[in-house]
């Protein structure tokens, strides 16, 4: 129930952004300021969730870290190669499985 | 790109749609293994399959679904969870007011219904298209595509919910989630403010993992925004989301 209650919150806040700025708050009516941090919504987020995200992997130590660390070393290179999502993913979870099969 | 003037009702319908199918086709092929990830979460998390399926319905926002899963798995409290997908999905606000225009001039439930299909990869899309300033023109662009990417991510989903559960507790795909940030990541680092709005969002992120209630997160983007804001050029916003 609590999950239930997290996700129609979450989703209310979600479609609150989108109706906002299609319907209720034109963009001129958006402090300056506000659009030029929002602006960088997108490195912020990301940088902040695929930090998280990295730290928990390079945690759980043993063999299997060397093989995440080569997966996101992997990910990085691919994405910036080809700014492909799909392709990078591929080959992060290809990169870690061959060096997992190898004993890493 | 043909003109609409003067042709038929059937015709439009079928040009438009067209057009629309053949450009979210890769697009909806892409946010496939994003969907899996989002599954392969929902599962390793131990959350409820049918409620976490509907998250993907209900939420229809990557990022911050994945956000919801894992702030959710580690028992982050509810203002941690809500401060996060408010603060990721600002973004949509932004795309939102730049198609307003589009939007104030349809019929009340697509006003209402149609921001929801607004994504990272409609915005995209529908910006780039300069021949949709007929209302008619631009719901049924706009619903194409949506319901394509609608259509594959949920498909996406579902496999991932079916084939999760058959994996073993440790796989290749433990790497999966934070591969996919890190490849969204990767191309919005285009210029030196982006670089530094990410390396502070990062460290912020890293350094408050252990506040209560999973708060490191949004206090992360808070802290990339802020730098943000003081660094971009007075100008012009730039457009690196």
């Amino acid at each position: 129930v609590r999950f239930l209650t997290l996700v129609l919150a979450a989703a209310a806040v979600t479609w609150l952004a989108r109706v906002a700025g299609t319907s209720l708050l034109p963009a001129d009516r958006v402090p300056a300021t506000v659009r030029r941090a929002l602006a960088y919504a997108g490195p912020a987020a990301m940088a902040a969730l695929a930090a998280r995200a990295v730290a928990g992997g390079v945690a759980v130590g043993g063999p299997l870290r060397l093989s995440y660390l080569v997966g996101i070393a992997t990910a990085t290179v691919v994405a910036r190669w080809r700014h492909d999502l799909g392709l990078a993913v591929v080959a992060a979870i290809v990169a870690t499985g061959l060096v997992r099969l190898a004993g890493g | 790109m043909s003109s609409i003037v003067g042709t038929t009702r059937p015709r439009l319908r079928t040009g438009v749609e067209r057009e629309a199918v053949r450009d979210v086709a890769p697009v909806a092929l892409a946010v496939i293994p994003f969907g899996l990830v989002i599954a392969v979460t929902i599962v390793e998390q131990g959350l409820p399959l049918g409620t976490g399926y509907l998250s993907s319905l209900l939420i229809f926002a990557g990022s911050a679904q994945l956000a919801v899963l894992t702030l959710v798995g580690s028992g982050a409290g509810a203002l941690a969870v809500v401060g996060a997908v408010a603060v990721i999905n600002a973004r949509l606000l932004v795309y939102g007011a730049a198609l307003a225009p589009s939007f104030r001039r349809q019929p009340a439930w697509f006003r209402w219904l149609g921001p929801h299909l607004l994504v990272d990869q409609t915005y995209g899309l529908a910006a780039a298209r300069t021949d949709l300033d007929d209302p008619t023109r631009f719901r049924r662009y706009w619903l194409t595509i949506g319901v394509g990417i609608g259509t594959a991510w949920m498909g996406a989903v579902a496999a991932g919910l079916l084939l999760g559960p058959l994996l073993p507790a440790s796989s290749p795909l433990d790497v999966a989630t934070g591969a996919l940030f890190v490849a969204m990541l990767v191309p919005r680092l285009s210029e030196p403010r982006s670089i530094a709005v990410a390396a502070v969002a990062a460290l912020v992120s890293v350094l408050g993992a252990g506040l209560p209630s999973g708060g490191g997160l949004p206090l992360a983007i808070v802290a990339g925004l802020v730098v943000g804001a003081v660094i971009a050029p007075k100008e012009e916003p730039p457009c690196v989301s």
